[in-house]
């Protein structure tokens, strides 16, 4: 059986264009900036193409929330081969939170019947990582936090999700059909589009669902509606460093090396000298004694 | 939901940022089998191997596992390096760990500076024993007897 898989993508002032913030807002309109496809939104976007690959008769869709100006990550989506795009804007979604971004795509999502919806881990604007949450409890659907691999379990409609925990660790979890994935940043490689995927990407004409097509409650969308609100934008306050003295006794370019990576702290350990047998019986007591060996 | 599998990345795949034990070598290891002996410590530690740039230039290890000024910089709670000399390029990649061990048959080298146990002796002569405690058939033995006994110094 085919799946519907539900790619939530979203476009993000481009990282590199010039941002400049006063009086605790952006100097130029936002609509004017340059817009990229979110990162972690192409992760989830590749992890959501790759499962429709590898199960015949599957379809994505790639649903944005935010006005034309944004529609470049739709663009994106074509591009690189989604089988439907829609963008979700009406004028009465300006100013809408998390909250209101996970409402409206909960519509989506029940409009369009979705076994699997797709996520990046946190947008690169707001960054506030909680859309997939909301949604997922919106929804009613099992969800999966960040993962960085999904693949059908081969005995059914289970998916098989590999999360990164830290210290090394990778834990593989089993998660019935429908859920709910987002996915890390820098989890997978997104495809390449050819030309001629990326010339009819540009000409594609993207239909748009509003308030009436959704369905949805005018009271429970928008500004007024909206729990979290952006009080002030600033810049983050400079992180002082002080300059180090690296010394005269290194040579030029070793003493630039200490001088851009912020000096190296000396410390006290004393020479342990002896036989190979003190040596290493020393060195198991540290180990033991700072809980560093493994059972 | 429900976990299938924990599984934790062999030390050679573990990635270095977020491992919270490194096993370092360096030149002084001498070659792809001193290498095979990290391994297994690291993987006794439960930590992550990797090495300086003199020992990936001479390709006893893959180019992603180097710390330094032209590889990683890390900051795990346990850095133990194992006959690298401490050359300011390798130093300013591991300089923010929370403690270093380091292990040198050079007793000048530049390692010792940093190191919070400098432990002056060959790696190939001080490893395979401490494997050799770690490993051996009086494992729980050494563990309990280093773990209640008087502080290691």
């Amino acid at each position: 059986m085919g799946l519907t898989i539900l790619a939530c993508v979203t476009g993000v002032v481009d990282g590199q264009a010039p941002v400049e913030i006063e009086g605790g807002a952006l100097v130029v309109e936002e609509a004017a900036l340059p817009h990229v496809l979110n990162p972690a939104d192409a992760n989830a976007l590749e992890a959501g193409l790759a499962l429709r690959d590898a199960r015949p008769g599957s379809r994505v869709l790639a649903v944005s929330v935010g006005p034309a100006f944004q529609e470049v990550a739709l663009r994106e989506a074509i591009a690189q081969g989604v089988d439907d795009a829609v963008r979700l804007w009406d004028d009465a979604f300006v100013g809408s939170d998390c909250l209101g971004t996970a409402r409206i795509l909960t519509a989506a999502a029940t409009k369009a019947n979705a076994h699997v919806v797709f996520c990046g881990e946190l947008s690169l604007d707001g960054s506030g990582g909680l859309v997939g949450a909301q949604l997922a409890e919106l929804l009613g659907l099992p969800m999966v936090d960040r993962v960085s691999t999904v693949e059908v379990a081969p005995d059914g409609d289970c998916l098989l999700t590999e999360r990164r925990t830290g210290g090394g660790y990778r834990v593989v979890e089993r998660t019935p059909l429908p859920a709910l994935i987002t996915v890390a940043t820098g989890a997978n490689v997104p495809r390449y589009p050819t030309l001629r995927s990326r010339l009819h990407s540009r000409s594609a004409s993207i239909p748009c669902w509003g308030m009436a097509e959704l369905g949805l409650n005018p009271s429970d969308i928008g500004q007024a509606a909206a729990t979290l609100q952006v009080t002030a934008l600033r810049r983050p306050p400079p992180d002082p460093r002080g300059l180090v003295d690296p010394g005269n006794d290194l040579p030029p370019e070793e003493r630039w090396m200490m001088a851009i990576s912020g000096g190296v702290r000396e410390r006290e350990g004393g020479l342990i000298e002896g036989s190979p047998e003190e040596l290493s019986e020393r060195l198991v007591r540290y180990l033991g004694q700072g809980s560093y060996i493994q059972k | 939901m429900q976990v299938d599998a924990e599984v934790r990345d062999p030390p050679g795949e573990m990635d270095l940022m977020s491992a919270e034990v490194i096993v370092a070598g360096g030149r002084g290891v001498g070659g792809p089998d001193g290498f095979a002996m990290l391994d297994r410590l690291a993987r006794k530690l439960g930590g992550a191997l990797a090495a300086s740039r003199a020992a990936v230039d001479a390709g006893w290890v893959p180019a992603h596992r180097q710390v330094g000024l032209s590889g990683k910089t890390v900051a795990p709670r346990l850095y133990i390096a194992c006959g690298i000399s401490g050359a300011t390029h390798h130093v300013v990649g591991m300089k923010d760990a929370m403690s270093v061990i380091a292990i040198n048959s050079d007793k000048s080298a530049p390692i010792f500076k940093i190191a919070d146990v400098a432990i002056l002796g060959d790696v190939h002569e001080v490893i395979p024993q401490v494997l050799e405690k770690l490993e051996g058939a009086g494992n729980g033995e050494v563990l309990k007897r280093v773990q209640e006994g008087d502080s290691w110094v």
